[in-house]
């Protein structure tokens, strides 16, 4: 689905770049083959919405209604794009009200 | 009486297997439906052996054989503990028959990242029931899940369960019956029109190939192989239908990735829009309070500094309760041993029989049994931490930590296992993608201090350690000490694990992925059940290996038996008798003069039987050979007794300490009341009168059991864990060499500072 309000963003980001609290789209993951698969297995696709729930190394991010840790590295591979901070984030998860 | 039975047909056999994620309470659902003891795991690759029980459903002459299989998150496999998933449900690799039914256990409140799994189940082509658990945990989050949509959406039965409580797992039962006999239901997802035309090309080029799997299940298997390049079922499908295939699936690929579709990620993102597009049919939210319970515990518990302080806060006080809890219940078992082997004493004639029983088997097990309260105590911790989903919160914490190993936080689960026991710990490695980060947990897992070591550090902490109170009361020195002695195997374990890293397993670790499941009250049956089935191994060990041992060790200490020490001593006792005999002939001696001569006697007579001992014991098979070791285990503070107990130890560990019982109950004065083993090693002496033991040789003898790999299990389980004896040897020899020089270092370094 194409994102109508893309003014926000420009350049896709790395997920280690977001801040605590933040929301995000993901837009690229760029791991190899392996790492992509078990990410995309969890959720990690594009047009998924991540929360940045505490940063740092390993992060913790909420994807649908699951809380993962994340590394170093696999913060390096999801790309994102920081979602408007005033419209609310919709989730993928079926949680839309 | 005689009541004629009706004639009955003998029972069908179908095969239920149990999936779904991690920490979905797969485990719990088992218990509850097979009534059997099960081990129950909140992380993965816990369960990894092959689990079954049987449940027989008389009603319907059925008879349901469940196999409980490790959670995961996805068919296409990345660990070996994902290909024990697979090779069970396809039914290859040696796995048994394929599944009648399977039961796919999904987590209610986190539906979506469940479903994933359950659509990718559902294209097996077997009959599937879904089963709904943790429902209560979804409807306190705030959602209300309309169980008949769902079901109708699948298109396979959906059973609403709250597993914990117990509650649903009839119905559950029932469902998993009545699905036997209903036909195969699947539903598969649609792929892009280019994919879809390379999946029916790949199922068609395999049915060519004909190795008989069923069509439905071929295309479950063509998705997994064509989709996930490198992976599990690629390997082991070139393996079975040749080069060709990786050929073929090249070409396949590019075709895919030329429609503009991602190899890696088409299948999920397929599923999840299929999920996306299901569930607000499904799933409504009442009213989703601000921050959830888990959500707040998190703030703190994931916290960089708070969370670790909290982390080291829980280890000390576990560490400080095991202490403080036990001690009456062990000066419990301590003197019922002690009266038992009185009361034998009292009842059986002197000679061979009665000291197997009494200095051999008695004090041997008794000993050993001790310490069984220290055990339970350590398991009800390990097993409370884990069921509540703090152990996950854990291995993020110390994922930065184990960055210092060259590992990751995932090694931190087979790490701590260790800590109970390192056979679980190396078994657990197998949820550890990248194999040299699982070689290197192996290789330091044994370091970790298992609970085998605790007997060791329970006798000498409490015979040679003050118990000063330090901090104002807070902590005793003894407390201190135990968590010294469990933390030397983690440090030293810091440098072995980087030089494995540097050298013989070069490369980068794997990143961290994991996912932090949502907190919950630890259920009462799971703790119990973790603890009873430890304790009760405990005591199979003890009654088994242990009495084995310490039954040779009784043997080799009592035989050989020479006349001419009897006859020696004989000499000396009629001497001294007929001494006594002849000073308190006078009749005209005070009364109190006679008794003052009598008592005197009697000390004398008791010498030379301490003494007739010591000289059996010397003269003894095992004597002899803790003789000739002697030289070698002296610059460590030991005596030729010591030495004696650590190589017997070097079978299991726990066997020092029933070594040490018996060796001292054989060289003790065996009419006297068992004083207990603590204080007969307080009363050994060298030959010249010092005594053998203090703090530097007993610290010396705990450093070097928290460092040497005395446990033959652990290094069975790695030889089979790695199908290689290199990795065994090459475990017992740094170890052993690490643990001798550490041992005399701590001996050395310490009989110089006091």
């Amino acid at each position: 689905m194409p994102c109508v309000r893309n003014y926000v963003t420009t350049k896709p980001i790395q997920l280690s770049a977001l801040s605590m609290g933040e929301n995000a789209t993901v837009v690229e993951i760029t791991a190899g083959e392996a790492a992509a698969k078990r990410l995309a297995d969890l959720g990690f696709v594009r047009g998924g919405h991540v929360e940045m729930l505490r940063t740092g190394r390993p992060c913790l991010v909420r994807i649908g209604t699951a809380c993962i840790g994340l590394g170093r590295e696999l913060q390096e591979v999801i790309l994102i794009n920081r979602n408007d901070t005033n419209g609310r984030a919709k989730r993928l998860s079926g949680e839309t009200t | 009486m005689a009541r004629s039975l009706p004639v009955h047909t003998p029972a069908t056999t179908r095969v239920v297997a149990l999936v779904g994620n991690p920490n979905t309470g797969k485990s719990t659902i088992f218990a509850a439906l097979t009534g059997m003891r099960q081990r129950i795991g909140n992380y993965p690759g816990i369960t990894v052996e092959k689990r079954t029980g049987t449940v027989s459903d008389p009603e319907r002459n059925l008879q349901l054989e469940i196999l409980d299989l490790p959670g995961t998150y996805s068919l296409s496999v990345h660990a070996d503990d994902e290909a024990v998933v697979l090779d069970a449900l396809l039914g290859t690799h040696g796995m048994g028959p394929r599944p009648d039914v399977i039961v796919a256990v999904v987590d209610a409140s986190n539906l979506r990242r469940n479903l994933f799994f359950t659509t990718q189940v559902l294209e097996l082509g077997q009959p599937v029931v879904v089963a709904l658990n943790m429902i209560d945990i979804a409807e306190r989050a705030g959602m209300n899940i309309d169980v008949s949509a769902l079901a109708k959406e699948l298109g396979v039965p959906v059973v609403p369960i709250v597993a914990s409580k117990g509650n649903g797992i009839d119905g559950l039962r029932d469902a998993i019956a009545q699905s036997t006999t209903s036909q195969p239901s699947s539903r598969c997802q649609s792929f892009p029109d280019c994919v879809c035309a390379e999946l029916d090309g790949l199922c068609a080029s395999l049915a060519a190939s004909g190795d008989g799997e069923s069509a439905v299940s071929s295309r479950a298997e063509a998705i997994q192989t064509l989709l996930s390049p490198g992976g599990y079922h690629e390997s082991r499908l070139v393996e079975r239908c040749g080069l060709g295939l990786a050929e073929e699936l090249a070409e396949r690929r590019d075709r895919i990735s030329a429609a503009g579709e991602s190899i890696v990620e088409v299948e999920a993102q397929v599923r999840y829009a299929w999920i996306d597009r299901v569930l607000p049919g499904v799933v409504s939210h009442v009213k989703r309070s601000h921050k959830s319970g888990s959500e707040i515990a998190d703030r703190f518990l994931t916290h960089r500094v708070i969370g670790l302080i909290v982390f080291i806060v829980l280890m000390g006080g576990c560490f400080q309760s095991i202490y403080a809890w036990t001690t009456p219940l062990m000066n419990g078992i301590d003197a019922t041993f002690g009266v038992l082997s009185d009361v034998i004493s009292g009842i059986m004639p002197t000679g061979a029989l009665r000291s197997l029983v009494v200095n051999g088997i008695l004090a041997g097990i008794g000993s050993v049994l001790v310490f069984l309260p220290q055990i339970l105590v350590l398991f009800f911790f390990l097993a409370i931490l884990e069921d509540c989903g703090y152990m996950a919160r854990a291995a993020f914490l110390l994922d930065r930590w184990m960055a210092l190993l060259g590992l990751n936080g995932k090694s931190f689960f087979p790490l701590l296992s260790s800590f109970a026991c390192a056979v679980p710990g190396i078994l657990a490695t197998r949820s550890i993608e990248s194999r040299r980060d699982r070689m290197v947990t192996i290789m330091i897992a044994p370091l970790m201090s298992c609970s085998a070591r605790l007997p060791v550090y329970a006798l000498l902490i409490a015979a040679f350690v003050p118990p000063t109170q330090l901090l104002g009361g807070v902590i005793s020195l003894q407390a201190l000490t135990l968590l010294a002695m469990y933390s030397v195997g983690a440090i030293v374990a810091i440098p072995i694990a980087l030089l494995l890293k540097k050298t013989i397993l070069k490369g980068k670790p794997q990143s961290f992925l994991l996912e932090l499941p949502t907190y919950k009250w630890p259920s009462p049956r799971t703790v119990f059940v973790r603890v009873y089935e430890q304790g009760r191994e405990f005591c199979v060990t003890a009654g088994t290996i242990i009495f084995a041992v310490t039954v040779v060790i009784w043997a080799l200490g009592y035989y050989p038996r020479p006349a001419s020490i009897a006859a020696d001593h004989q000499t000396q006792r009629d001497a001294i008798t007929a001494q006594f005999h002849a000073s308190t002939t006078a009749s005209d001696m005070p009364t109190e003069q006679h008794d003052e001569l009598h008592a005197a006697y009697e000390e004398q007579i008791s010498h030379i039987d301490q003494s007739e001992a010591g000289a059996y014991l010397r003269q003894s098979i095992l004597g002899r050979t803790g003789k000739f070791f002697e030289p070698i285990v002296r610059p460590l503070g030991w005596d030729w007794r010591v030495g004696t107990g650590v190589i017997a130890a070097f079978a299991a560990r726990e066997v020092l300490v029933a070594t040490l019982g018996t060796i001292y109950n054989l060289g003790d004065d065996q009419d006297e009341t068992s004083a207990g083993l603590r204080e007969q090693m307080k009363a050994a002496t060298w030959e010249d009168g010092t005594p053998v033991f203090n703090l530097a040789v007993a610290l010396s003898i705990m450093v070097f059991f928290a460092l040497c790999c005395q446990c033959a299990a652990t290094l069975a389980v790695i030889q089979r864990e790695t199908q290689s004896w290199q990795w065994p040897v090459l475990a017992f020899t740094y170890m052993t060499g690490l643990a001798y020089v550490a041992a005399l270092a701590t001996y050395q370094i310490t009989i110089r500072l006091t």
